[in-house]
């Protein structure tokens, strides 16, 4: 016998624009649009969110690293300054001539959201020089 | 009939980074003191764990794997024990990368209710060290 029947949303977003910053900032990912990560709690306010993807490099010897981001309110924008609040494991991985790109999934399992409020979900990501981009993404929000 | 979502228990861990295992057999992580749940209804429990593999040098094959039991959690570098599931990761290092970002998932069925469960990472390196770091960890009974 089952839980109770769960709401989702999955999502196949484009390519976010590359981000060219040693600190982290927003990918995007929430922003209102077909493709939005973004999921309203209805039953227990707990969700599982997971994104799945490649991380690349623009160049060799780059430290890039990439964690989960949700909150509330207007989602934050490509290349925006880090906003809401960060969650689960910070990846992080260096670039060699010849291996730019790597795969990646993140997942968390966040509790305490309040019913009947929107939720945007991001990933914010970082590089110690040049650029990282999310490539080839996947990502869903299941209430659990 | 489902049972009520109130019953389903759940777990999240953000651990410190375990201390670097040293062994080419596998060993655990001790991350079942925090890491638990007991199941209450289902038995069906899905958990993930996320985070970064760290060898000490180049062209070492590292490896782990998703573990669980029951009774008192392992402690950093025991034994393996309890039952390993899932796929097994491995990888092998680079002079100028020593560092893998990992997420490993499983299902785990038949679990008895109302007896507590500890979940673990067994891991282990063809030679030298071999650390997970920033990890994040959850378990939902589904």
């Amino acid at each position: 016998m089952p839980f109770y029947p769960t709401l989702a949303v999955g999502v196949v977003p484009a390519n976010p624009t590359a981000i060219a910053s040693s600190t982290y900032l927003m990918n995007g990912l929430g922003v209102a649009g077909a493709n939005a990560l973004a999921f309203t709690p209805t039953g227990s306010g707990r969700v599982i969110v997971t994104v799945s993807g490649d991380l690349l490099a623009d160049a060799t010897a780059r430290v890039c690293a990439a964690q989960l981001s949700y909150g509330t309110g207007a989602a934050p924008a490509n290349a925006a300054a880090l906003a809401g609040t960060q969650y689960g494991a910070q990846l992080a991985w260096t670039s060699l001539t010849g291996m730019l790109t790597m795969p990646f999934t993140l997942s968390a399992l966040v509790t305490g959201l309040t019913l009947g409020t929107a939720y945007w979900f991001d990933v914010n990501s970082k590089a110690s020089a040049g650029t990282v981009q999310l490539t080839n993404l996947n990502a869903w929000v299941l209430e659990v | 009939m489902f049972y009520p979502r109130s019953l389903a228990q759940l777990v999240t861990i953000t651990p410190g980074d375990p201390t670097a295992i040293n062994s080419a057999t596998n060993l655990m992580n001790g991350l079942g003191a925090t890491w638990t749940l007991t199941p209450q209804a289902s038995g069906r429990v899905l958990l993930c764990v996320s985070g970064n593999l760290v060898e000490n040098a180049a062209t070492q094959t590292a490896s782990l794997q998703l573990s669980y039991g029951t009774g008192a959690a392992p402690a950093n570098a025991a034994a393996v024990t309890g039952t390993q599931v899932g796929g097994v990761l491995s990888w092998v290092t680079l002079a100028a990368q020593l560092t893998l970002p990992f997420s490993m998932s499983a299902i785990v069925a038949g679990l008895t209710p109302r007896t507590a469960y500890w979940f673990d990472l067994a891991t282990k390196s063809s030679a030298g060290t071999i650390q997970v770091t920033n990890l994040h960890a959850w378990a939902i009974e589904v």
